[in-house]
């Protein structure tokens, strides 16, 4: 070190730092009664660690205007862990005495906690006698936190109390129906009996239906009411269709918890998620929505895990490992519970079934175990009405037809004059729906109004070679010809496009090379030439047809253009083609040439 | 370098007051689908938006909609032969007259270069190279889409072996967008994804204080994000010759859906297993094959192509020439499928003989039925081959156990 080194300390700017936590570390100010509920709760865990056979302990709370307060039969403080404890910001014993002792009922980590304190209060008093001294009582007084006095108090019965003299601007907080609300949100499941000053009432007196070993082996009956009854209390507001447990099936699994799903109508997309986490009894995350699996747009929950990691703030948690593992949990369990809802309770199921339908079907293409409970239960949007797959394939021969545009061609047509149901593919979920069902139970699947569609609606039929010539010059001068046989026979033929030959011929248009970058433009070319050229339209000729028989039997030319033409003036696609006109000239022609004939 | 998303943002507020809350919900969402790998819920709310694109005559949205969809598939190395055709029909649908000034255009040439280059990267370099480039010039780095395009100039120059160029490029582009005021916004992204393919480029030139500036700053959010972090942290272990950390921080080989990362997974496990830091045994040569099955499952040619030939390395390292025979037949039937050697033709044949070459190694019986049968891909001999292998253990640790 040379000569003019000096050592310093580092200056810090207490009021400076306590504004800049104190508004940056918490969302709210009504976060403080939550911090503060914390400690008390704390002190009466270190209690029972510290000083066993004193009791569970109690935490009674209290307001009027202006002011709350804060009591706890707790452990007390002594003058010298106030000064180190409380008057040292970050230096929180909770947190020492959770590594010593790794007692997973404390809940303070980082000694932030009181700093909330001042947040909110423009003067904090706390009186304390601790469990080590309980003949002398100590009071803490600070204005703000930047200086406070610490004297001898009279003794009072072990435990703190601290009095909060809330800023004008928090005053809000001693409303007794907002402090009601605050403390039942965030402290609900906490171990400690809760009272209300006021009301007298325990707001934590019925624990979580997980933690309450008078259920086991209660009847499913019971368990149910009680889930129901729970989740009632713990969000008034609402009335939840079934609860089903987040129980601790496999190891690893972080927590327990309830999920519902909501008496509310949704469409498929909706996302309605909603998750309370708590960690050690506290609530740190009023809507972790992530935890929840993507497809649960109708379903809310809260789930308790101690092995969750808060941030600072405590209002949110960090995406670890831990959190990985809760969010495959509660996916598993939320599936495999809506898959045994069907057994179990009936009528709770078809009214998840009546609300949810279109939701549940992008559930089930998610979840394997949910998709096998519900692949027979689930309605399609089709042609023809709500059915199920089921129901479509046993109409359609066991196959099923989609269409993933209004606009579904000739062959769309087809399957409709068929009777066949098309599902509706731009409805949610249904498309990949459809395909998972007849992939599982080994069904056709038709994509009408496509190229692949067309393969296994039409496959070519053997033709001999000399009618096949004959088709092709009828029907092949702009067109690929396909020879194939389907129903109904009265339909002689049809003319749908080729997708990836008329990629082929835009992609090696003027049009494109004037849009298109020479390096794109390449790389799209690098696919097309190995695409067939050619004709983008392809002509599929029914030789079911008696029309095509009888055409073919007299290799009559003209009868063969009037029925090209005729079809192309039904076809949907006729008129987007300008075609109409060209197609009426057409038929007027081979009329007029077929009258003119010598019989 | 909202530009490019601002008309989402209308669209959404139009969608909204049209009552279309579905629509605009999967409007919202389809990027974060895709992000997240979740292909379930991408198929379920993509034909929502296809339908409403075409049936409303909204050519903006359905490139926006179909662009989504390939992000997810082609980043997640999934089902190419399907999505290498989307990739070249969406470039199309782009330029027709009626999307030509959509915004996303510009990423249908992105999802293009990918494509290719999930499917034979080295294959099709030059190309790629050309299209980003060409398409790059038009914008600045104010253009958010102006990121992407240079981190797939610089995965294409790395397939080109030009990675100094690579990692000047990245670099240089990242100096220019940091005079953008937006790029506060994107910063995170740049470091935790367009970078990956910079931080390639300085570990394979041993540019370790780029690819360290790349690591420590790479925060990552998804499980995939996670994983390809996890798999960086290995690599620069290895490029430092700390082969012991190298292991330590490889992540156990990933599942199908990350489709990109295990065969970089295998690459990085090969050098360590031939390195001896991890165990080179018939478990690696099993997961070399499930690498290569999945690979080629979805038409990624290149990486199954690589894979193979790893999985013939291990199983010559190992001493088991017949276990290398499987995969080298592998290789050449893969090879068929490469646009170029680009080096193929080489390691092909050095591997060929060297397999003439080497004589089984020693070991019992069961250890190499074991061997042969996962190099076959056969599950019901490979269980048989292990419990016959598990009791002749126990036997050798009972004699050799003191009395």
């Amino acid at each position: 070190m040379s000569d003019d080194a000096e050592l310093n300390t580092t200056s810090v700017d207490l009021g400076g730092l306590l504004t800049v936590l104190g508004a940056n570390l918490y969302s709210s100010p009504e976060v403080a009664v939550r911090e503060l509920v914390q400690n008390a709760h704390d002190a009466c865990t270190r209690r029972r660690i510290e000083a066993p056979g004193a009791g569970v302990g109690e935490i009674v709370i209290g307001a009027s205007p202006g002011r709350i307060w804060i009591e706890d039969t707790g452990a007390g403080l002594t003058r010298d862990e106030i000064k180190r404890y409380l008057a040292t910001i970050g230096a929180g014993y909770t947190g020492v005495l959770r590594r010593s002792t790794e007692v997973s009922a404390l809940i303070g980590a980082f000694g932030l906690g009181f700093l909330s304190a001042y947040m909110v209060a423009k003067r904090v008093e706390v009186v304390s006698t601790s469990y080590q001294s309980p003949d002398i009582g100590v009071r803490f007084v600070s204005d703000s936190g930047r200086t406070y006095v610490i004297q001898a108090a009279p003794a009072r019965s072990i435990g703190s109390r601290i009095d909060l003299e809330l800023r004008d601007e928090c005053a809000h907080i001693a409303d007794l129906f907002t402090l009601e609300r605050v403390l039942h949100a965030h402290c609900r499941l906490l171990h400690v009996p809760i009272r209300l000053d006021w009301s007298g009432r325990v707001i934590n007196a019925h624990p979580p239906p997980w933690r309450r070993e008078d259920l086991a082996g209660a009847p499913p009956v019971r368990l149910r009411r009680e889930r129901l009854d729970f989740v009632a209390q713990f969000d008034p507001n609402f009335a939840p269709l079934c609860v089903l447990p987040i129980a601790r099936r496999e190891p690893g699994d972080p927590g327990e918890g309830l999920v519902w799903v909501h008496d509310a109508n949704t469409y498929g997309s909706t996302d309605n998620r909603r998750l309370s986490v708590f960690v050690r009894g506290m609530r740190v995350a009023a809507n972790e929505r992530d935890l929840l699996p993507a497809w649960a747009g109708f379903a809310s929950g809260l789930y308790e895990a101690d092995a969750l990691t808060p941030t600072a703030s405590r209002e949110a948690l960090q995406k670890d490992e831990v959190f990985e593992r809760a969010r495959r949990q509660i996916a598993r369990e939320l599936g495999s519970g809506l898959a045994a809802l069907a057994g179990e309770e009936p009528d709770s199921w078809r009214r998840v079934l009546r609300r949810h339908n279109e939701a549940l079907l992008g559930a089930a293409i998610a979840d394997d175990a949910l998709f096998m409970a519900l692949k027979d239960e689930l309605t399609l949007p089709t042609s023809a009405g709500d059915l199920t797959a089921a129901a479509i394939a046993a109409r359609s021969d066991h196959c099923i037809h989609v269409a993933q545009a209004e606009e579904a061609g000739l062959d769309g047509l087809l399957a409709r004059t068929l009777g066949a149901p098309i599902v509706d593919g731009m409805r949610y979920g249904a498309f990949a729906f459809a395909r998972k069902w007849a992939q599982i139970n080994t069904a056709g699947f038709v994509q009408v109004g496509s190229s692949r569609g067309l393969d296994a609606l039409f496959p070519p039929a053997a033709v001999a070679a000399e009618e096949m010539a004959l088709l092709e010059s009828w029907f092949g001068a702009n067109a690929r010809v396909r020879a194939a046989r389907f129903a109904p026979a009265a339909l002689p033929l049809l003319v749908v496009e080729d997708e990836d030959a008329a990629l082929k011929s835009f992609l090696d248009s003027d049009e494109a090379d004037a849009r298109l970058g020479a390096g794109a433009l390449a790389l799209a070319r690098a696919f097309t030439t190995k695409v067939e050229g050619g004709p983008t339209r392809v002509v599929i000729v029914n030789l079911e047809s008696p029309a095509i028989a009888e055409a073919l039997r007299r290799r009559d030319p003209q009868v063969a253009q009037l029925l090209g033409a005729l079809i192309d003036l039904i076809g949907a696609r006729a008129a987007k083609r300008g075609g109409l006109a060209d197609a009426l000239t057409e038929i007027s022609n081979a009329l007029v040439a077929i009258l003119g004939r010598t019989p | 370098m909202s530009k490019v998303w601002d008309w989402v943002h209308d669209l959404l507020y139009a969608l909204d007051d049209a009552g279309e809350q579905a629509v605009a919900d999967a409007v919202l969402n389809i990027g974060t689908y895709a992000n997240d790998r979740d292909y379930e819920q991408l198929e379920a709310v993509y034909p929502v938006l296809l339908g409403y694109a075409r049936a409303n005559e909204l050519p903006w949205l359905e490139v926006y909609a179909r662009h989504w969809r390939l992000q997810a598939y082609l980043n997640g190395g999934q089902r190419l032969q399907e999505m290498l055709p989307e990739a070249v029909s969406l470039i199309a649908r782009t330029a027709r007259e009626d999307a030509r000034d959509c915004p996303q255009r510009r990423c249908a040439v992105q999802d293009i270069s990918i494509a290719y280059a999930a499917v034979d990267a080295p294959g099709y370099a030059a190309e790629r190279l050309a299209a980003v480039s060409e398409t790059a010039a038009e914008i600045d780095p104010s253009y958010s889409c102006s990121g992407c395009l240079m981190s797939e100039a610089v995965e294409a120059l790395c397939s080109l072996n030009r990675h100094a160029e690579a990692l000047r490029l990245g670099f240089d582009w990242l100096e220019r967008a940091r005079a953008e005021p937006e790029f506060r916004y994107t910063e995170v992204h740049f470091w935790s994804t367009q970078a990956r393919g910079i931080f390639d480029a300085a570990i394979a030139i041993g540019d370790l204080a780029a690819a360290e500036r790349i690591l420590t700053r790479a925060e990552p959010e998804t499980e995939e994000d996670h994983l390809w972090k996890a798999m960086a942290q290995s690599r620069f272990e290895l490029a430092r010759g700390d082969s012991a950390a190298a292991a330590e921080h490889l992540p156990q080989m990933m599942e199908p859906r990350y489709g990109l990362l295990r065969p970089r997974w295998l690459e990085v496990a090969t050098v360590l297993a031939l390195s001896g830091a991890i165990a080179n045994d018939a478990e690696l040569g099993a997961q070399a094959k499930s690498v290569l099955e999945t690979a080629e499952a979805n038409g990624l040619w290149r990486h199954a192509f690589n894979a193979a030939c790893n999985g013939a390395e291990l199983a010559l390292a190992r001493g088991r020439p017949a276990a290398a025979a499987l995969r080298l037949q592998d290789g050449a039937r893969l090879r068929a499928h490469l646009r170029g050697s680009h080096g193929a033709d080489e390691r092909l044949a050095a591997l060929q003989t060297r397999a003439a070459q080497t004589a089984p190694a020693g070991g019992s019986d069961a250890e190499a039925a074991l061997d042969a049968a996962l190099a076959a891909g056969d599950a019901a001999a490979g269980a048989i081959a292990l419990a016959t292998l598990n009791e002749a253990r126990e036997r050798w640790a009972l004699l050799a156990a003191p009395a």
